[in-house]
């Protein structure tokens, strides 16, 4: 690699210019820029308007000296120019202060990487607070260091030394490295001009939308199954085995719920309305059979060649599909795009594939599963256990620490309570170690034997046992190295950018198996379509991860969009976050008398940015369907002040929205009280 | 009043003989499920016989009350017409040959050429006309 071929040509100019002796007034500059430990022996330049710096070890210093005429023209007094500039011409550009420890330490990283990076020292400079400002605009991040990677915000130190493990440093740098992408050339002749590994949906909306837009498109897709042997249609994890059967089963559980309500509400409903399993199950899997088809004739219609096979790479544009009947087929396609989703961890224990289950089986589940534990605190834990114990299933979790990680962990604490109180059992820091069958049948009898961290053990017996400890992206049996795509070692996912791109220029990757992304269906449909349409239909939308609204679907559904309490607070610090909340009632309880403040509503806004709401969380019935449509406030850049601003549609539970106004940090009670 | 009995599998998983009673006589009529593309070949399009073929699908409701239907004039019109029965998630190759996108789809095969076809439920009368005009009756 040529050091000198990564020199933005502001560093080749001055570095001319010093060998040569020419000494010019720096009037039109403020950059302070120092390249660190690269240049073996003339290792850094650092130049100011006023003079150069020599503040790095290995420098040879020289002598004051102007210049009027400086290469790369700064506009003065544009600090957004300032960053652009800075992050477009360096491959490593870093905004960070003299005095900060954490700028140090990214710097030493680089240092020790043997990188070299441009600097902006903001406290050296009179528009250093402007520059910040700009930074805050275009990144969302106030803090320094604030280092960028081959034009791409990295984030600040701990991001810089995460990306470092998991291998995003490197995929960034490596990219840099390659300049922009060669178009591919155009006499090599492909089958395809895409081909999609997995009919999930954001496999099926890419597929659909480049076809749409004219090019040659097949999608392979092929369930592996279950260690009990589950399979399923076209169409992913979110119609057969996630989002869709899910909420159906949560319907049913709301049902159960409303059946009883109805009786304070005059209805003469029976004591004993009784559940069938095997009729949920049935219409949810027939809804799904009609899904599984009409996806069928959506890609027939489209003329997108649909193979029911499992694709392995033979090398970056070739792949090998075997279906079924084991036949072997060898495609070639110009873009690939991996789109493989993930599937469900089973830990590391005795007898937890041969008698353990997942969401993959459950939403099928051809008998009723009886005593039921759920091991894991995920949101796929919650929801199952919260629609089981809904439709009158005995059902424990089992969680090793913290509920929901990730999320919100006031709301978890307030989802797992209500979940507590509403019958389900909660076995906390507690692992499962073994599973013994002890009957067979169906269901059957099976002991689980589990540990806490002091090594006390717990036994009990279930009938059914699902494991939602996590999900693997499906990355490791598809060949993927005879491709070279990267993968995060940590867990791997596929590293891209924010084009969803991989490390091979023609090969993609967009949903579940995305590293650093949402794994949400939506999220990977509207990933899979702008992309498509920038490969083939000259589009140049990127997907936009940011303020994307999700909900979980526990008996109390929680939705949210924005940051979490702890994640603004990770980023805008305690004291520039300010949270309005409020607990609340449904109307709809009032009557049956049950679930008394149970929901709660907070807005989490920052103080600097005009209580701009960078955090919105509802735990609700219905959390969905209020999310969804405050979401694109929040996109908008909605204020406090804006939410004030709006009239609530009354009764309903969206419209404590519109009121919120005691502070978490008033400390005042938020309880709703009587009428 | 006839009563169905079934006599004889013809193939372990498929094919579906049988033989209808009916008052003082002995007729039978034909009923199966296809297979694959080389079953729907052999049964469908190469027999003189016309054919009616069922696309249907576990999951579909309305194709839970057209079957028994189709049955019932197959097993009333005696061998004068075949019921084919295609299920489109066993057989997608034959569903997307035809270009059936919705279920339940009924074709009508002739000496290996489609006559007529109609989707979703019809009532009876319209049922009926449709397979007499098949049989030409």
């Amino acid at each position: 690699m040529s050091t000198r071929s990564l020199l933005p040509q502001f560093f080749c100019a001055v570095e001319r210019r010093l060998t040569l002796g020419i000494a010019h007034r720096t009037s039109c500059t403020k950059t302070v820029i120092r390249r660190v430990s690269y240049l073996k022996q003339k290792s850094v330049i650092a130049l100011t308007r006023r003079h150069l710096i020599s503040d790095i070890q290995g420098f040879i210093p020289c002598q004051r000296y102007t210049t009027s005429t400086m290469a790369p023209v700064i506009p003065k007094g544009d600090p957004i120019q300032i960053v652009d500039n800075l992050i477009k011409n360096n491959r490593i550009a870093i905004f960070s202060k003299t005095t900060c420890p954490f700028c140090t330490k990214v710097k030493e990283l680089f240092s020790s990487l043997n990188l070299e990076v441009a600097v902006i020292e903001l406290d050296t400079r009179d528009d250093g607070a402007d520059i910040q400002d700009a930074l805050l605009q275009k990144t969302g991040q106030k803090t320094v260091p604030n280092v960028f990677v081959g034009g791409e915000h990295l984030g600040g130190c701990d991001s810089t030394i995460a990306a470092h493990q998991n291998g995003r440093l490197e995929f960034l740098l490596n990219k840099s490295q390659a300049g922009p992408k060669a178009e591919m050339p155009d006499d090599v002749k492909y089958d395809y001009d895409l081909v999609v590994i997995g009919g999930g949906s954001g496999g099926l909306a890419a597929s659909k939308e480049a076809a749409l837009l004219g090019a040659k498109v097949a999608v392979c897709d092929f369930v592996v199954p279950t260690p009990i042997g589950t399979t399923w249609g076209l169409g992913g994890t979110c119609v057969n085995v996630g989002c869709i059967p899910k909420k159906l089963m949560h319907q049913a559980a709301i049902l159960g719920q409303s059946i009883s309500d109805a009786k304070k509400f005059g209805w003469d409903v029976p004591d004993s309305a009784k559940h069938n399993w095997h009729t949920m199950v049935e219409g949810i899997q027939a809804h799904i059979g009609s899904l599984n088809w009409g996806y069928r004739v959506a890609l027939r219609e489209k003329k997108v060649n649909y193979l029911n096979a499992f694709a392995e790479f033979v090398d970056p544009h070739t792949l090998k599909t075997t279906d079924k009947k084991k036949k072997e087929t060898t495609i070639t396609s110009k873009y690939i795009l991996l789109a493989t989703g993930g599937r469900p961890r089973y830990p590391d224990i005795p007898g937890a594939r041969e008698y353990g289950i997942t969401s993959d089986d459950i939403f099928s589940l051809p008998y009723h599963p009886g005593k039921t534990l759920l091991v894991g605190a995920s949101y796929i834990a919650l929801e199952c256990a919260g629609f089981l114990a809904g439709i009158g299933v005995d059902s424990t979790v089992m969680v090793r620490s913290i509920l929901l990680r990730g999320f919100d962990q006031q709301i978890a604490e307030l989802i797992g309570s209500y979940m507590a109180k509403h019958g389900i059992r909660f076995q906390r820091g507690y692992v499962p170690i073994k599973l013994e069958r002890i009957e067979e049948g169906s269901p059957g009898r099976i002991k689980v034997t589990s540990q806490n961290e002091v090594g006390e053990l717990l036994e009990e017996e279930y009938n059914t046992v699902l494991f939602a400890i996590g999900r693997d992206a499906c990355t490791n049996n598809i060949g993927i190295e005879k491709a070279n795509v990267m993968l995060n070692p940590r867990n791997g996912k596929v590293i891209c950018d924010e084009k969803e791109q991989t490390n091979v220029p023609h090969i993609y990757a967009i949903g579940d198996i995305l590293d650093g992304k949402l794994e949400l269906t939506p999220v990977a449909i509207q990933a899979g379509r702008l992309l498509a349409k920038r490969l083939f239909g000259g589009g140049t939308m990127l997907t936009d991860y940011v303020n994307v609204p999700t909900t979980v679907f526990t008996p109390l559904e929680y939705g949210s969009v924005g940051l979490s309490e702890e994640d603004a607070i990770a980023k805008y610090g305690a004291n520039d976050v300010e949270v309005y909340h409020s607990f609340l009632t449904p109307l709809e309880v009032a009557i049956p008398k049950r679930d008394d403040n149970e929901g709660y509503a907070k807005l989490i806004c920052v103080k600097s940015l005009n209580e701009k709401v960078v955090g919105f969380h509802i735990l609700s019935p219905n959390a969905g369907e209020i999310t969804q449509g405050f979401a694109i406030g929040l996109k908008l850049g909605a204020t406090k002040a804006d939410f004030d601003n709006l009239i609530g549609i009354h009764p309903t539970i969206a419209e404590v929205f519109t009121t919120l106004n005691t502070t978490k940090s008033s400390g005042a009670d938020v309880l709703q009280k009587g009428c | 009043m006839q009563r169905v009995i079934k006599l004889n599998l013809i193939n372990e998983t498929s094919s579906v003989f049988r033989r209808s009673l009916s008052i003082g006589r002995t007729a039978s009529y034909q009923s199966f499920n296809v297979q694959d593309q080389e079953d729907f070949q052999k049964r469908v399009l190469n027999v003189s016989t016309p054919v009616l073929v069922d696309f249907h699908a576990k999951w579909c409701g309305p194709c839970k009350t057209l079957g028994p239907r189709l049955e019932a004039l197959a097993a009333e019109k005696l061998d004068k017409f075949h019921l084919a029965k295609v299920d489109i998630d066993n057989v997608p190759e034959l569903a997307e040959e035809y270009n059936v996108t919705a279920v339940p789809s009924v074709i009508a095969i002739k000496g290996g050429k489609v006559e007529g076809s109609f989707v979703g439920v019809l009532d009876d009368d319209k049922l009926r006309a449709f397979v007499n005009k098949l049989i030409g009756e």
